[in-house]
């Protein structure tokens, strides 16, 4: 029942606290950022990732640091950004607020200009630190896209959000002909709160019909209720579309083709995860998902990156979010090359206006909500195989967060 | 609220606490960084929920799942309380018009979260306080999932996962030392009250302490209450620190965590609180830095990470199994300093003293004369256990100053025949006077209070309290009444012992010393000698015999030694099989046929029965 | 009426997954006075003894009786590690403890194995479902049905008619006259973790062959509803566990299906609440006994 994952979450990280053990040459460079034009050519510079790599939201932390490291290491084997190294800091927070509030105090601390927000629900407690001092922050692999209103002006999103990806979602629904559509979220996170809105209001402008709705709990372990109150839905629709994500997905697209269900099902990125493979190939087969990129497409600069990754590190990323991690970077880097300045408020300034080519496709901040408008990608399940839909197109309709 | 102790002795504790925790944070403060500071914050923060808990837990023995909600109400309430109007018409559209526009500062904001805290709790607390011990504690697991549930899903109020944010960040480690420092006095102190030693008594043993009149679920229900408003404080506290928060964070991981705090430093002390807090901060401090990667002579060690849950949870089992009482155990600071400990009970002793000065004669030996008429009148009694009928149909009575025995073989109603008077079991039939007010079906604390007292067959003491704490928790017990009977049993030199290092014969006095104190109008003995050589027993029964002139009370006393109950009381009573078989004077008793007929053969041959099993009691009744 | 009749059993196909670990938990707690928190590890134990035995090639029931075979152990190097060490300890003791070899074990499990989940391969015949009438049942929720009433079945059986079950009975009447009566208490003890464990691997393999997943935390759920099950069933009463577990198996299926969908979320709240005033009510649970504290 309501035993949600953030439970489940919390229950694994045990969100210690506090003190002693004093880093010993932490010096106070005071609340802001006060950038480093004074610095010394050749010091670092200091970006931050307060990320949950023990707790539920490693499922994407963890992924977003293998990309973010690989371009940092391959950034400074070439030079640096302006001539200086990237020096990327890394603290487990386990999706506890207390660690990430002291986490990103102690970066900012230490000379932070630029900090990655963790995936998880943290994110609100580090951008208060950071909007406060001053320093920008990306929401790491949030795709939720009021968290940049919520945190302040010091907040960024440079990935698709979730109005993008809904949108998409519908318009594929609709272009495959479907005309109703069973909604299934959680209210338990703002993502499978949402996320279901958005798809309908693109669905129903565009003509269709949404002739179901319910909720399913985060982390259940057991849908049968749910399952069999789809099974039953009169009319029965012609596809379900849910935010669920790992590692409840192969549980639910399990036990729903268990009880003869057979209806297409689209998802979002939250599947975006080798382990949705783990419902084995008659349950997950065909069903299609929106994500901020995919990998399996023959790109040459995916391929390039896997390459090159693999190399490194002998073996792959835990999953495609890594290439996010990779081209954040890279946008920072191109950022403070084209600002000519690494302090934060040169930082924020470029961010706001940023326009990349990256691995993941082309970002293009817009500098009034300082969210990208970046087009999703769409990832067919052939088998236990991920395989890339035709690109979509930005969505001609987006809603409104 | 009455005390039993020193006001200035628990003051003088808190003090000397304040003092370690302020050596522990102070260099941080001072010397440390903006982010050690922060580091110091944290720390701070964590002894106020720690203490917070440490008020129900420690006191009450119950372990509480259900504190984080409380935390969680004050978080919730300084959020609604302090978050600037424009952000919060932006996140809580739906919040009532008194709270859209509300902007209170630090102290108003904490002192309402305390009072919404303790509002809520003392509407769980009446379903709560009702339960059995490990009933209330699932219940307070309960408690902790249906808030997190609510926090979730009441998005009008908390605006869900998405969480709130925007609480202005006041924690200054001034702020932050001046509450933590409030906390610990207030601590301290209510662990002195009589509230809170009644709260330990019943922590100790809810049955015993019941029969002495305290209200068990009274003093579990302010103990719940109290500590829910310091949680909920606390709880705001941390908000102003936090400054964005989502219902994640009351949850398991919280819970957890001051749990594992409190139970490794000593879940009985309110410095046993502060330890713990520190010790597992600076775990927990040091794990993550390991975990960051560390060179070890030159060997830069690889980025781990998690080990943190691990290590801490590692900890708590060595620590339950090497030291199941925590790191400190059940000592206050001042336990710790010899000579500080020593100051603190003479100075309490002088007071005591001072105060037993006063005292010429017992009250209860003034009105002895006017009063001829039975202080006590069981009548028709009745009980049957699954049909076996222990009692059938008893009378009983005594008068002031009386000593009745209370003889029959085992299994012959005896035991039952007491705690039918008491309260401790309920009639089937029947009625039971004292002092001429009818008490029939009254709970054991209402009979208590009423003027009953006892002792147990099995000692029943408080065996981690003082002695002078064992005489002083029932709610009866004057500082005078306290004293003379420490003095009249001859325990006032080991007053400051606990009560379970006392050698077994003092503890049987003890347990007559407590009853006493409570200057009982009847009181019922059940095999006080029981155990005792023939000279501890013969100087035991003597100082019964004074006490029972002196307090004017009427004595009921069980025993198995005939000897002993022939010399010592003024009338006896025999029973067998549930039924009064004779009654009168000693020698009327000794030379009725009915009586040794009954005792032929099976004349007083002491067999005690088997030892309560330790195991299944301790756990099942906990 | 149809989906009702599904739903219906589907709430006692899950019931009986809550009812044989409830059994378990009950078990230890009518013999010893524990309620062990880290039973729920006994779970993710039998998930990755079953992962790692399908992934060597082995077939799914042979991973199954490795996974209760394992739990079995598991358990009662529960009994031998920790609760005989802290023996004499009061039940907040306990239950503290075993909540903290709970979170230790997760934390082994994550550092050793991996914070995600782990897939199982489960049978394609676990994919199919049976049609009864009109009525459309997954085979799995047939077959868990079966398997859970089985061992219950066997088990009482087992109790009611060997030795060493009625020298359980006994100690969870009362264990030190049990012992005084020449039984050693130490081998019903370990009977009851051992049995205990076989119980949380059987509903480990159920509940794994549902979710065909195992990650750290996979028994923290289950665990939760059968403490919560043993509660409301009656702390220390055997058959009450079992009805806690399926009373609290179809309410969860029913609140999930039935309640209009702004309040699906409050279900558990609303699950908890109901077994809270039920508490308030009769304290002692369904089922439990008003225990009357020899004085």
């Amino acid at each position: 029942m309501k035993i949600s994952k953030a439970i489940l979450a919390l229950v694994c990280t045990i969100p210690l606290v506090l003190t002693a053990c004093s880093s010993g040459d932490s010096t106070d460079t005071g609340a802001t950022a006060d950038g480093d034009s004074t610095a010394a050519s050749g010091d670092p510079i200091i970006i931050g990732f307060a990320a949950d790599l023990s707790s539920t939201y490693a499922y994407y932390d963890q992924p977003m640091l293998e990309g973010a490291q690989l371009a940092v290491d391959e950034i400074n084997e070439t030079g640096g950004v302006l001539g200086r190294p990237l020096d990327l800091k890394v603290v487990d927070i386990r999706n506890d607020p207390a660690e990430a509030t002291k986490a990103v105090q102690e970066m900012i601390d230490e000379g932070a200009v630029y900090l990655i927000g963790s995936t998880g629900d943290v994110i609100a407690a580090e951008g208060a630190i950071a909007c406060e001092a001053g320093v920008p922050i990306s929401t790491g692999d949030g795709t939720a896209p009021t968290l940049v209103d919520d945190i302040g002006e010091c907040a960024f999103q440079v990935l698709m959000n979730d109005t993008i990806q809904g949108a998409t979602a519908a318009e594929y629904a609709l272009a495959q002909g479907y005309k109703t559509a069973f909604l299934l979220g959680s209210p338990e996170y703002a993502y499978t709160a949402n996320l279901p809105g958005y798809f309908s209001e693109v669905f129903t402008a565009g003509g269709g019909e949404i002739v179901g709705e319910t909720s399913f709990t985060i982390g259940a372990g057991d849908f049968s209720a749910v399952v069999t109150k789809i099974a039953n839905a009169d009319p029965a629709p012609d596809v379900i579309f849910t935010p669920i994500f790992v590692p409840d997905t192969p549980v639910f697209m399990r036990q729903l083709r268990q009880a003869g269900v057979t209806l297409p099902v689209i998802s979002t990125d939250g599947n975006l995860d080798p382990s949705l493979a783990d419902a084995g190939a008659d349950a997950i087969d065909g069903m299609v998902f929106t994500a901020p990129v995919c990998t399996s497409d023959g790109n040459e600069d995916i391929a390039a990156f896997y390459e090159t990754y693999n190399a490194r590190n002998g073996s792959d990323p835990s999953s495609a979010v890594a290439a996010l991690g990779y081209d954040e970077i890279n946008i920072l880097a191109q950022t403070i090359e084209t600002a000519g300045a690494s302090d934060s408020a040169s930082i924020m300034a470029g961010l706001a206006n940023a326009q990349y080519d990256g691995i993941t496709g082309r970002t293009e901040m817009n500098p009034e909500t300082r969210r990208a408008n970046k087009p999703a990608a769409m990832i067919l399940m052939e088998g236990t195989n991920f395989t890339c839909l035709p690109a979509p197109a930005f969505p001609s309709l987006v809603p409104a967060p | 609220m009455r005390r039993y102790g020193s006001i200035r002795g628990a003051g003088v504790s808190a003090l000397t606490t304040t003092a370690l925790m302020l050596i522990v944070v102070l260099p941080f403060v001072l010397f440390g960084g903006k982010s050690l500071s922060s580091t110091a914050v944290i720390f701070l923060i964590n002894v106020t929920l720690v203490i917070a808990l440490q008020t129900f837990v420690g006191n009450s023995g119950i372990l509480s799942f259900g504190h984080v909600a409380f935390m969680g109400v004050g978080a919730y309430v300084t959020a609604w309380l302090t978050i600037p109007p424009e952000l919060k018409s932006n996140q809580l559209p739906e919040l009532p018009a008194f709270l859209a526009e509300a902007r209170w500062g630090f102290f108003p904001s904490l002192l309402a979260a305390a009072f919404v805290s303790a509002l809520f709790a003392a509407i769980v607390g009446i379903i709560l306080v009702r339960m059995t011990v490990n009933a209330m504690v699932m219940a307070t697991l309960a408690l902790l999932l249906v808030m997190y549930s609510v926090w979730l899903n009441w998005s009008t109020l908390t605006r869900g996962s998405s969480g709130v944010f925007g609480i202005p960040r006041e924690t200054t480690p001034v702020l932050a030392i001046a509450v933590a420092v409030v906390f610990i006095f207030v601590a301290r102190l209510f662990k002195t009250t009589r509230i809170g030693l009644q709260l330990r008594a019943s922590r100790e043993d809810e049955l015993s302490s019941a029969a002495l009149g305290i209200n068990v679920r009274r003093v579990r229900y302010i103990g719940w209450v109290f500590s829910a408003a310091l949680m909920g404080a606390a709880g705001s506290l941390w908000s102003f620190n936090i400054i964005a928060f989502d219902p994640g964070q009351f949850s398991f991981a919280m819970t957890f965590a001051l749990l594992a705090m409190l139970i490794l430093g000593g879940k009985e002390s309110v410095l046993g609180a502060v330890v713990g807090a520190a010790v597992v901060g600076l775990v927990t401090e040091s794990f993550s830095r390991i975990e960051q990667g560390v060179s070890v002579f030159g060997i830069e060690l690889p980025r781990i990470t998690g080990t943190v849950q691990f290590v801490i949870a590692l900890l708590i089992i060595i620590a339950l199994i090497w030291r199941p009482d925590g790191i400190v155990g059940r000592r206050e600071i001042e336990d710790f300093i010899p000579p500080l400990a020593a100051w603190l009970r003479r100075s309490q002793g002088q007071s005591e003293d001072s105060a037993s000065q006063k005292l010429t004669q017992s009250p209860e030996e003034a009105d002895q004369g006017s009063s001829s008429d039975f202080i006590l009148q069981g009548t028709g009694m009745a009980k049957s256990f699954h049909g076996v009928k222990a009692v059938a149909g008893i009378d009983i009575e005594v008068k002031r100053g009386e000593i009745l025995g209370l003889i029959g073989p085992n299994g012959s109603g005896k035991s039952t025949l007491l705690n039918l008077i008491s309260g401790l079991t309920n009639l089937d039939s029947g009625q039971v006077l004292l002092a001429g007010r009818d008490v029939t079906g009254q709970p054991s604390h209402i009979v208590a209070q009423q003027g009953l007292a006892r002792t147990f067959q099995n000692i029943r003491i408080f065996p981690h309290l003082l002695v002078v704490e064992n005489v002083f928790a029932p709610p009866r017990t004057t500082a005078e009444s306290g004293h003379l009977s420490l003095k009249q049993l001859g325990l006032l030199d080991l007053r400051f012992t606990e009560a379970n290092t006392l050698s077994y014969g003092m503890q049987r006095r003890l347990e007559i010393a407590r009853a006493m104190g409570t200057q009982p109008s009847v009181v019922l003995l059940d095999e006080p000698a029981a155990g005792m050589n023939h000279s501890e027993s013969d100087i035991l029964l003597s100082d019964i015999r004074s006490l029972a002139v002196h307090h004017g009370c009427g004595v009921i006393i069980i025993d198995h030694d005939l000897r002993l109950i022939m010399r010592l009381c003024d009338r006896i009573q025999v029973l067998e099989a549930g039924k009064t078989i004779a009654v009168g004077t000693p020698t009327e008793v000794s030379s009725d046929p009915v009586v040794l007929a009954a005792y032929l053969g099976d004349v007083p041959i002491e067999i005690n029965e088997p030892p309560q099993g330790e195991i299944s009691l301790a756990a099942k009744e906990n | 009426m149809l989906e009702f009749m599904q739903q219906l059993i589907n709430g006692f196909s899950l019931g009986s997954i809550y009812a044989v670990l409830a059994l378990g938990l009950a078990m230890v707690y009518s013999t010893l006075g524990i309620l062990n928190f880290a039973y729920g590890e006994l779970i993710t134990i039998v998930g990755y003894t079953m992962y790692f035995a399908t992934q060597a090639g082995a077939p799914f029931l042979l991973a199954a009786g490795l996974g209760i075979t394992f739990a079995a152990i598991a358990s009662l190097l529960m009994q031998l590690a920790l609760f005989r060490p802290l023996r004499g300890a009061s039940f907040v003791t306990l239950l503290f403890a075993s909540f903290a070899l709970s979170q230790a074990l997760q934390g082994v499990f994550r550092q050793a194995i991996s914070p995600r989940a782990r897939g199982i391969a489960v049978p394609e015949i676990f994919s199919t479902f049976v049609t009864i009438g009109d009525i459309r049942i997954g085979f799995l929720t047939i077959a868990t049905l079966i398997i859970a009433l089985t061992s219950m079945g066997i088990l009482a059986v087992f109790m009611r008619y060997s030795r060493s079950g009625l020298q359980m009975r006994a100690a969870a009447i009362d264990l030190t006259t049990t012992r005084l009566m020449g039984v050693r208490a130490n081998r019903v003890i370990l009977g009851a973790f051992a049995i205990s464990g076989i119980l949380a691997g059987i509903a480990g393999v159920l509940w794994m062959a549902r979710t065909t997943q195992v990650t750290p935390t996979s028994g923290f759920t289950p665990i939760l509803i059968a403490f919560i099950a043993v509660v409301l069933g009656g702390l220390g009463s055997i058959p009450g566990a079992v009805i806690g577990g399926y009373i609290f198996g179809v309410l969860e299926v029913f609140l999930q299906a039935y309640l209009p969908i702004g309040l699906v979320p409050f279900q558990f709240a609303m699950a908890l609440i109901a077994v809270s005033v039920l508490l308030y009510l009769r304290p002692e649970g369904l089922m439990g006994k008003r225990i009357e504290e020899k004085v």
